[in-house]
């Protein structure tokens, strides 16, 4: 008997079904991309802030010191001095007919700070200073006959109150 | 011999036999077909038949079959005539018939057909009798001619399983029935490569000779009993890395044993947060279904943004440690962070460090090599979220120069040049900005080096003159700040001026000394000069020079605008200047420079916070770059250098210490908010940050890295219109558009400059005093039809006065209206676009301005009508429910970008 025959059977996965096995893990994958790069530090709770990074720094003090609130162990002290100039107390550089230095004297020194230092003799106002010594504050008045004597005495820091230290008087503190 | 032969000729063959004897004498049937086998003859003609006699033929007649009528003749005809098997061309046919004359005298039978060529079909044949006399006698009879005869037999239908998506199936061949007829070889239609899954009709057909061929059907019926197997994946989780990522469940596959492609379906199409059971079906065609299921966890954990580097160090080593800082991350599931780091943008990435979900900064101890990038990855549990945008880093070298004798304009002595100097290690990738620092007036003496205290002397060098002390390292002191702006690629030299310290004033001198060292970075990046040599040589970009100062360095820096102008420096531009708690002597104001000012605002030194003024004298000109001022709340004035390290606000007397917010917090704040201004003013085209802009709140990283909260409080112009600053011509009934100006409904209404505002008011600006205490009251600046269409912002500059109208206040909440030329209105509460608060803690606060920047976007969202290209009025009006009375100082309304 004449036999017909169809075909033969093959399973066939579609061409484009092939890149699917194995099938990825999608999208997590980078969760191990580096793993083997570094060792993980431990988890910390929360991150690092400046503040323990300076205290790791032995280079750096974190403890910072108030500032006194007014320079009370300063003294004023008379000094005669040989300059061609002095300030008049008023605002002006002039010619010294008899200069004297006004020192106020501080042994722990003076601090520097973005307010100028001004020394008020009564209603005068000396603002030119220098520092002859770390723990000398000089100012010249082109005039010691024209100072007030009995006037008290501050000094003061800009226009800041607050840093106002009394000295007495010229008076007593003449040698 | 075929079957349609001999059909042909049995049929003529019996045709030859019945005409042979035609001589009608007698009606004997004749001869008749013989149809042969296979061929329903019928009641035809069939002289051939075996017993010799017409089955169907008509019965003989005589002259006894005439009735006693008067008929002459009589005549019978077969009842039919059948002929089978003809072929479709047609076979001869004769018709016979019997007669006789009543007479019995002859008659003559003559039929149709008479040997015609009849092709199968049925027709009517007629035969008639006459007699000699000429009578006649006639009879019909059907004439029907069968074709051949041959079939085919299919074999029955067969049922099989599947083998494949085709399926070999035998078939016997059919069976031919060739009666009378010849068939050829049958052939078949069946698919040759197998029988698909269903059922397949199959057709034999087989050739007929002479003839058409026969054919016949039968049915295969493969049936497939299993269901698809369905492949997916095995449980997982996805992280979705941003808010508007969708997630799909992967991919699967099925594959089944008789359909090449089943039909495959998911239920779910989307994922969300959480557990997702994904069943994947795939059915095949013959209808039975497989299936998979997934477990899908999907984790949210967005990709950080704002990411910074906000602090390097120039490790004791060489090595370099980066911090990194970002914004929180969205996304429920976050449960951290990871830094990141590679060689370049993309990668590839090396994990640093993982900190927890409350993190925002993290650390790379010890960065190598010369540039890296940065990023940060959001984790979700064991799962990587989302990744941050990079943040480039260069490593860090140290370097310094100490030139004695030199010359500097207006400084009556020869002098140092003092720097400490801080760059990329990898100079061959600059040209590198410079950016120069400057530390204030502060002590050069120090007992030991590690003492708190310094002290003042008079130096014509860097140098203490005491020699029973050691040199305060005031340059040094910003020396953190210089390796964090270097680490973001910048030469950064943090300068001496200690000879300048102690003296009264001298901030022209040290303006001059700023000039100096600039023309000292030009030879170093042109010709190269000791103690560098050409190391520097075309590795300084010194046409978009930045400069910091500090106090009275943050004047110093205000007044090199000036000096240069006065006497340039080829190839140098200055660019960005940023003054931090300056002193305001001399009065500059910068111009064609971006300028930043910072306020502490516990400065115990600078009280009254004087950079208000070189800010507001800034503003005086129609300079599009821009203008910021931050009042920094909680912090002195010292602590932003390292060396400072006495607290100005002593026991409290600007602010309660225990609002003051720590050294390092403030060193923190400051590289944030200086590295972002560079940033933002450096690099041509930048535009600062959101939060310099006083658009948004401080960023999360900066807040993370000082350690604490920071209060800022930002005023900001740049390229803007200005309405009125309240010092034009006519103010404040006109504007600086030269429109009216309209103040209604309030206690007080008053147009005020510098200290007639109040006595706490530190501005040099012009601004209006507006209290109010109930009623709603209006401040309407007139716009004339302006256009607002290149504008981004309604801008202006308010602040909460002291005053009894704000007695127990804690901010200002207003709303700003703007209506257009047609008179439509929209308005925007500023508590939806920022925060006014009532001054600022402090044991004697002043008023100082911030700024308030309304979206021209949320007033056109409020009045989508709101035409912007012709505006009619910006109106201030105070009538927001627990806000009904108060007082503000106002100025500085601008339409700004």
């Amino acid at each position: 008997m004449r036999t017909f025959h169809f075909g033969t059977a093959l399973p066939v996965i579609p061409e484009d079904m092939r890149a699917a096995f194995p099938l990825a893990v999608l999208l997590v994958a980078a969760a191990c991309a580096t793993s083997d790069e570094a060792t993980p530090a431990p988890s910390t709770p929360s991150g690092p802030t400046r503040a323990e990074l300076e205290a790791v720094d032995p280079a750096t003090d974190p403890e910072p010191a108030p500032m006194p609130r007014a320079l009370t162990d300063a003294t004023l002290r008379l000094s005669a001095i040989d300059a061609d100039e002095g300030e008049d107390g008023r605002g002006a550089l002039v010619a010294a007919p008899d200069p004297i230095a006004l020192d106020v004297e501080r042994d722990a020194g003076w601090p520097g700070r973005a307010e100028d230092p001004s020394l008020h003799v009564g209603g005068l106002r000396f603002e030119r200073y220098a520092f002859p010594a770390v723990t000398t504050l000089r100012f010249v008045a082109a005039d010691q006959g024209a100072l007030p004597m009995d006037a008290p005495v501050e000094l003061h820091w800009g226009d800041d109150a607050d840093a106002t230290v009394a000295l007495g008087t010229l008076s007593e503190a003449r040698p | 011999m075929s079957a349609r032969d001999l059909l042909l000729a049995t049929l003529l063959g019996a045709l030859a036999l019945g005409c042979g004897d035609d001589d009608g004498s007698t009606a004997d049937a004749g001869p008749g077909v013989d149809a042969g086998p296979g061929i329903d003859a019928g009641p035809g003609i069939d002289a051939g038949s075996p017993d010799g006699g017409p089955t169907d033929a008509a019965p003989p007649l005589d002259a006894a079959a005439c009735d006693e009528g008067d008929e002459a003749v009589v005549i019978a005809c077969p009842d039919e005539l059948v002929v089978d098997c003809a072929p479709a061309a047609g076979v001869e046919v004769a018709a016979t018939a019997s007669a006789a004359a009543c007479d019995d005298g002859p008659v003559t039978v003559t039929c149709t057909p008479d040997g015609d060529l009849l092709a199968p079909g049925e027709s009517e044949g007629r035969c008639v009798a006459r007699t000699e006399a000429g009578d006649e006698a006639s009879c019909t009879f059907p004439v029907r001619v069968t074709a051949a005869a041959v079939a085919l037999t299919c074999p029955d239908a067969i049922t099989t399983a599947c083998a494949g998506p085709t399926t070999e199936v035998s078939l016997d061949a059919p069976a031919v029935m060739d009666a009378c007829g010849v068939a050829g070889s049958p052939s078949s239609d069946g698919p040759a490569d197998g029988f698909p899954v269903g059922e397949t009709e199959v057709r034999f057909e087989a050739p007929v000779e002479g003839g058409d061929p026969v054919a016949c059907t039968t049915l295969v019926r493969v049936t497939d009993e299993d269901a698809p197997t369905v492949m997916c994946e095995d449980d997982l989780t996805l992280v979705r890395t941003r808010p508007d990522e969708v997630l799909t469940p992967p991919e699967a596959a099925a594959t089944d044993a008789c359909d090449p492609a089943p039909t495959l379906e998911v239920d779910t199409e989307t994922l969300a947060r959480g557990a997702n059971e994904v069943t994947w079906s795939a059915t095949d065609s013959a209808g039975r279904t497989g299936t998979c299921v997934t477990s899908i966890d999907v984790l949210e954990a967005y990709a950080p943004t704002g990411v910074r580097l906000v602090s390097a160090t120039l490790r004791g080593d060489g090595s370099t440690r980066v911090t990194i800082a970002w914004e929180g991350a969205g996304g429920a599931d976050r449960t951290g962070y990871a830094l990141e780091r590679a060689p370049a943008p993309g990668g590839p990435w090396t994990r640093i460090t993982t900190v927890g979900r409350n993190a925002r900064t993290a650390n790379d101890p010890r960065m190598d090599g010369g540039e890296r990038h940065y990023r940060v990855v959001t984790l979700a549990g064991a799962w990587d979220g989302g990744a941050s945008e990079s943040v480039r880093a260069y490593a860090l070298d140290a370097a310094g120069y100490d030139l004695r004798g030199e010359s500097v304009p207006t400084v009556p002595f020869a002098t140092t040049l003092y720097g400490v100097v801080r760059h990329p290690r990898d100079l061959s990738a600059g040209p590198y900005p410079l950016v120069l620092l400057l530390h204030g007036n502060h002590g050069i003496c120090r007992r030991t080096p590690t003492d708190d205290e310094d002290f003042c002397g008079t130096s014509q060098d860097h140098e203490c003159p005491d020699g029973r002390f050691v040199t305060t390292p005031n340059a040094e002191g910003l020396a953190y700040l210089a390796e964090t702006v270097a680490a973001q690629g910048y030469v950064a030299v943090s300068i001496s001026a200690n000879a300048m310290n102690c003296r009264n004033g001298w901030i022209g001198e040290r303006a001059q000394l700023l000039r100096a060292h600039l023309a000292q970075w030009a030879e170093y990046a042109t010709s190269g000069g000791a103690p560098f040599g050409g190391t520097f040589r075309g590795r300084v970009d010194l046409s978009r020079v930045a400069l910091f100062g500090h106090s009275r360095g943050g004047e110093a820096v205000a007044a090199v605008p000036a000096v240069l102008r006065d006497a340039p420096l080829v190839g140098v531009n200055v660019t960005s200047i940023f003054s931090l708690a300056p002193t305001d002597f001399d009065g500059y104001a910068p111009r064609d420079v971006a300028y930043g000012v910072l306020l502490p605002a516990c400065d115990g030194d600078v009280r009254f916070l004087n950079g208000t003024d070189i800010h507001d004298r800034s503003l005086a000109f129609d300079d599009p770059r821009p203008r910021a001022q931050v009042l920094f709340a909680g912090a002195n004035h010292n602590f932003f250098n390292t060396e400072w390290r006495i607290d100005d606000n002593g026991d409290g007397r600007s602010c309660d210490v225990s609002l003051e917010v720590g050294g390092p917090a403030q060193r923190g704040m400051l590289e944030g908010v200086f590295g972002a201004w560079l940033a933002g003013t450096v690099p041509t085209g930048a535009l600062p940050e959101a939060f310099v802009r006083a658009d948004a709140p401080t960023p999360e990283g900066i807040d993370a890295w000082a350690g604490t909260p920071l209060d800022l409080r930002w005023t900001y112009a740049a390229e803007r219109l200005r309405v009125d600053d309240l010092e034009g011509p006519g103010t404040p009934g006109t504007n600086r558009l030269g429109e009216a100006n309209a103040f209604s409904g309030w206690s007080t209404a008053e147009r005020c400059f510098d200290n007639a505002c109040g006595s706490r008011y530190p501005h040099e600006r012009g601004a209006m005093i507006l209290s109010w205490d109930g009623g709603g009251p209006v401040a309407s600046f007139g716009l004339g039809g302006a256009d607002g269409s290149g504008w981004d912002t309604v801008s202006m500059r308010v602040v909460s006065r002291r005053s009894v109208f704000n007695s127990g206040a804690d901010e200002q909440v207003f709303r700003v209206i703007l209506e257009d030329a047609a008179g439509r209105r929209a308005a925007v509460r500023t508590s939806d676009v920022t925060t006014v608060p009532h001054l600022y803690p402090h044991n004697d606060p002043l008023e100082i301005f911030q700024t308030v920047r309304v979206p021209f976007a949320s007033f056109l969202a409020a009045t989508p009508g709101l035409d912007r290209s012709r505006l009619g009025a910006v109106e201030v009006r105070m009538d927001v429910g627990g806000y009904r009375r108060g007082s503000v100082l106002l100025t500085d309304v601008a339409l700004a970008n």
